[in-house]
């Protein structure tokens, strides 16, 4: 017994000294967070200058390991809050400092949660095609590092995009597809979102879903009654009869209203509220909502924000 | 005396796994959320922009300390988000004309009645994510079943009298949301911090209210725990900090009482436990406090808690 007693106080010491020097790091770090904040504003400046003129590295030089990733961080955010920026003169940036080549290690190096966030990295720097084949082998990782590989091949090569998320193994999440939206929103990835729309593969079903909702085109109402007509009731004709909800297009249609009938009640209250959000009258709606149901619309609309008298001023 | 060694050195092994456990999830918690918000406040983050057109989230009040609590609570870029601020305008009623002409609220037919007096909402567009409820006096659980009634976005995240929600806290809970694989949970429980849970609308419905054990009837699979700080209380250091601090104190009692009984080494598993208890509450909470991940530029804000209705 003194034997357990002895290894365990020596274990726990060392557990404990290793939480202290983790805390110390810790606060290490955030000591140094203001510096780094300044640093990482010269360097926004700096890119910001050299996309504007066409050329110049950011200035100090970054040699040290932090700084490069802090160099490396604030293009990603430069690339990420811009269209069409002069990739060239990122590129250039990039291959200066072998910002690349430090992701890379970094990837190799660290997994999980870590290992996904240096592929997100990596996957909004302009470098060339090598980074991804390289890269390529972490899509058989865990979920994250799976995705964000997934993101980093769908930058590299964007004519062979919906091959690839079609090919993506495991049901995209609505973040995951938000985050290639977003690529699709800064002119990175250039899909058309008809054959997405028509497509039975759920992935390539849910992006279209998603871009018809985010960019509100309401050429495709035709394909979402379609979709709401015609398919078994699951999680995607359920996304289409919102989708229609959030075009603001009629939802009176037969079609529409038989798919409402067989909703259930929590399912049809979500809806209701998405409708008293998008500013559907009571009124228009006698068709879909039945009686026992008209009450509860009636009293979100008329207490709803909408509906408030405001004046020119008041804008 | 053997059977009480053991027990000993039992109580301390699970005490120090414990903590140790939690250090490791809220470290899992803090890469997780450097992923999942790195591009909050660029115009880019995934929840916030692109799928928060699905999640919609109603803070719920009880009671209000002043503006300055207001204006923190609308001061979130998060669109699909609303204030709803539970208050018995008799019992305040300074508070309330203060907030009624600074927000230029007026009062709209209520959704319910009940307990119910009014329901305010801002005719300003930038404050209409703002609504107050007055309401007769009652416990904070009635407050935050009034507010859920007029509440309009599908989950409610109630927060107790003088707390304090994280400025990013909303865009946290929505991109956990959407970021789970298997269906958006129905319940997320933050563990540090001040505790708060966000509560689907329907598991509060099924519940028949919000309780001192709302979410009980949440099936595990269908909740998430978050090793992270959303809420906080000004001045005070947290429920997290003082559990790790008494069970430092019970566990140096324990090692004083071994050592007054002449045990040297049985006293040293409940210090050493003490060690490894304390070293994991300070790296938690160092964790805990460190700054959101700031990936790139901040866009100028334009004020006025934020526009979506």
């Amino acid at each position: 017994m003194e034997r357990i007693f002895q290894t365990y106080a020596l274990c726990a010491t060392a557990v404990a000294a290793v939480l202290a020097c983790t805390t110390l790091r810790l606060r290490l770090a955030r000591r140094r967070a203001p510096w780094h904040e300044a640093l990482r504003l010269r360097y926004l400046r700096c890119v910001v200058h050299a996309l504007l003129e066409g050329y110049g590295l950011p200035q100090p030089a970054a040699k040290r390991t932090q700084v490069r990733l802090l160099l490396a961080e604030t293009i990603a955010g430069v690339t990420a809050a811009t269209y069409g920026p002069d990739t060239g003169v990122l590129r250039r940036i990039v291959a200066a400092y072998a910002l690349d080549e430090l992701l890379l290690r970094r990837i190799r190096r660290s997994r999980g949660y870590r290992r996904a966030y240096y592929l997100s990295l990596l996957a909004m720097l302009p470098a060339d095609g090598s980074a991804a084949r390289r890269a390529e082998h972490y899509g058989r990782g865990n979920r994250s590092v799976r995705f964000y590989a997934l993101l980093l091949r769908l930058t590299n090569d964007p004519s062979r995009s919906i091959r690839l998320i079609a090919d993506y193994p495991t049901p995209l999440t609505l973040f995951e597809i938000g985050e290639i939206v977003a690529l699709l929103r800064r002119g990175a990835l250039p899909v058309a979102y008809g054959p997405l729309v028509a497509s039975h593969n759920r992935n390539l079903r849910a992006l279209g879903l998603a871009i018809v909702r985010r960019f509100g085109i309401e050429e495709a109402e035709q394909a979402l009654l379609r979709i709401v007509d015609r398919e078994p009731a699951d999680e995607l004709t359920r996304e289409a009869l919102f989708t229609l909800c959030t075009l603001r297009r009629p939802l009176t249609r037969r079609a529409v209203t038989r798919r409402i009938a067989a909703m259930d009640r929590t399912e049809r209250r979500t809806l209701l509220r998405r409708m008293a959000f998008e500013g559907y009258a009571a009124g228009a709606l006698r068709r879909v909502i039945d009686a026992e149901e008209r009450p509860y619309y009636e009293a979100l609309v008329a207490s709803y924000k909408r509906y408030l008298p405001c004046s020119v001023r008041d804008f | 005396m053997l059977g009480a060694r053991l027990l000993i050195l039992l109580g301390c092994i699970a005490a120090a796994a414990h903590w140790v456990a939690v250090f490791a999830h809220a470290r899992r918690d803090a890469q997780r959320r450097r992923l999942l918000m790195r591009g909050c406040g660029t115009g880019r983050c995934g929840t916030a922009d692109e799928t928060a057109a699905e999640t919609g989230i109603s803070v719920l009040c009880s009671g209000c300390d002043g503006i300055e609590q207001v204006e923190r609570l609308l001061d979130t870029e998060y669109a699909r988000y609303e204030t709803v601020l539970a208050l018995d305008a008799a019992a305040c009623p300074e508070l309330f004309e203060t907030l009624v002409s600074r927000y230029r609220m007026i009062r709209v037919n209520p959704a319910c009645c009940g307990t119910i007096r009014g329901l305010y909402r801002s005719r300003q567009r930038g404050y209409r994510r703002l609504v107050i409820v007055d309401r007769t006096g009652g416990t904070s659980y009635d407050d935050f079943d009034a507010a859920a009634a007029v509440a309009a976005h599908d989950y409610l995240l109630p927060l107790p009298h003088g707390c304090r929600l994280r400025p990013d806290a909303a865009e946290r809970l929505a991109t956990e949301l959407a970021a789970a694989p298997d269906g958006a949970p129905e319940l997320i429980v933050s563990r540090l911090g001040e505790p708060i849970r966000l509560v689907g609308r329907e598991v509060a419905a099924r519940e028949g209210g919000f309780g001192p054990h709302t979410g009980r009837s949440v099936r595990r699979e269908r909740r998430r725990t978050l090793y992270e700080v959303l809420a906080f209380r000004p001045g005070d250091a947290g429920g997290f900090r003082r559990r790790s601090v008494a069970a430092c104190a019970v566990l140096l009692l324990g090692a004083a009482g071994c050592a007054a009984a002449g045990d040297g080494w049985a006293a040293a598993v409940p210090a050493t436990t003490a060690l490894v208890v304390w070293a994991a509450g300070r790296a938690t909470a160092a964790l805990a406090s460190e700054p959101p991940a700031h990936p790139g530029p901040q866009p100028r804000r334009t004020g006025k808690g934020g526009g979506a209705g």
